[in-house]
């Protein structure tokens, strides 16, 4: 491969990088916000963490979190009273 | 109406000035008045690139201070009689300056001018948002290496955050003999990169440099290329300097060799 189109590419790669460095203070609002959101479908006891990264010409959030139980919806339990 | 245009890149030495001078000559022979705004306080150049530099006796922060009238501070070209520039002095720690005076500077010249140029200084700090803060659209110069571009990327970022009319890329310094070999990228690939609309490409010729980035000789390539840009940036055509043309084909592998060898 010429020089010309491994130089676009190393770019590329480095722009795209860029892009997806997107900062503390995002992050923490994220997952302060899906920690909220989680919370109300099952139980944890440490935050979510979230990692962005390429996936087939876009990007992709992937979003983990260990669950210690999955919470029923239509009944309250005695200590959520 | 007056266009409020700043012309910046985030990597210095990309040839900011050379584009703001050059942009502004070659519309001032179209007959337009252009007016041109050294926004780099402290390491000012535009009076030197256009050699008004014994002429500046006041400059932008004189203005803002009140030592003396903006007409007085405005220079005119002695070449090019549509051309007038405004320096920033050498000074720059200064805590009057702000964008907001700037600003009203700028607002005070509209009625006057065609076009008002704002040379920004590198970087994206405060020069950067005192200069884009004044103005309605934005030229990005970029050169065709990984430390430009990602730099110019990050200067776009920023941009879109001001909600300009427009913002426009300009790409500099191409050698056309490597792009043939493929060597260089194609300027329209880094229009893609950057996901910025492509203006203008000028060439890398030893003419800008021996003539101080100014008084091109009207032969050159360089010269050809921005009347092409000067011609976009009023008309809104989209007609971009083939740097390649003369380095395809037998005599271009010729040209190429010789280049090579140099």
């Amino acid at each position: 491969m010429k020089n010309g189109a491994n130089e676009l590419m190393r770019i590329q790669n480095v722009l795209e990088e860029d892009r997806l460095n997107v900062g503390k203070g995002f992050e923490e609002v994220l997952i302060s916000d899906l920690n909220k959101l989680l919370k109300d479908y099952f139980d944890f006891n440490s935050l979510p963490s979230i990692k962005l990264i390429k996936n087939k010409g876009g990007y992709c959030v992937n979003i983990n979190v260990d669950i210690t139980r999955v919470r029923a919806l239509n009944y309250v339990l005695e200590e959520d009273k | 109406m007056c266009r409020k245009i700043v012309i910046t890149s985030g990597k210095g030495g990309v040839g900011k000035t050379t584009v703001a001078v050059n942009l502004g000559r070659y519309l001032s022979d179209m007959g337009l008045r252009v007016a041109l705004i050294d926004a780099d306080f402290g390491l000012n150049n535009l009076d030197v690139v256009v050699g008004v530099e014994n002429k500046v006796k006041f400059d932008l922060v004189d203005v803002i201070e009140g030592r003396c009238r903006l007409k007085q501070a405005i220079v005119q070209s002695d070449k090019n009689k549509n051309l007038f520039i405004l320096s920033s002095g050498n000074n720059e720690f200064t805590s009057t300056i702000s964008g907001q005076n700037i600003k009203i500077i700028i607002e005070s010249m509209s009625s006057f001018f065609d076009y008002i140029f704002i040379d920004c200084p590198a970087g994206i700090d405060l020069g950067f948002h005192r200069a884009v803060s004044c103005v309605n659209e934005a030229i990005v110069v970029a050169t065709p290496n990984l430390t430009s571009l990602r730099d110019a990327n990050k200067v776009v970022t920023v941009l879109k955050s001001y909600k300009l009319d427009t913002i426009s890329l300009i790409v500099n310094r191409v050698r056309g003999d490597l792009i043939v070999s493929e060597k260089m990228m194609y300027p329209s690939d880094i229009q893609n990169l950057l996901k910025t609309e492509l203006i203008g490409v000028l060439p890398e010729e030893d003419a800008v440099f021996l003539s101080s980035g100014y008084n091109l000789p009207n032969r050159t390539d360089s010269a050809r290329a921005y009347k092409i840009l000067a011609n976009n940036l009023h008309k809104g055509v989209r007609k971009i300097f083939d740097t390649t043309n003369k380095y395809s084909g037998f005599f271009g592998s010729i040209r190429r060799s010789i280049k090579r060898s140099i």
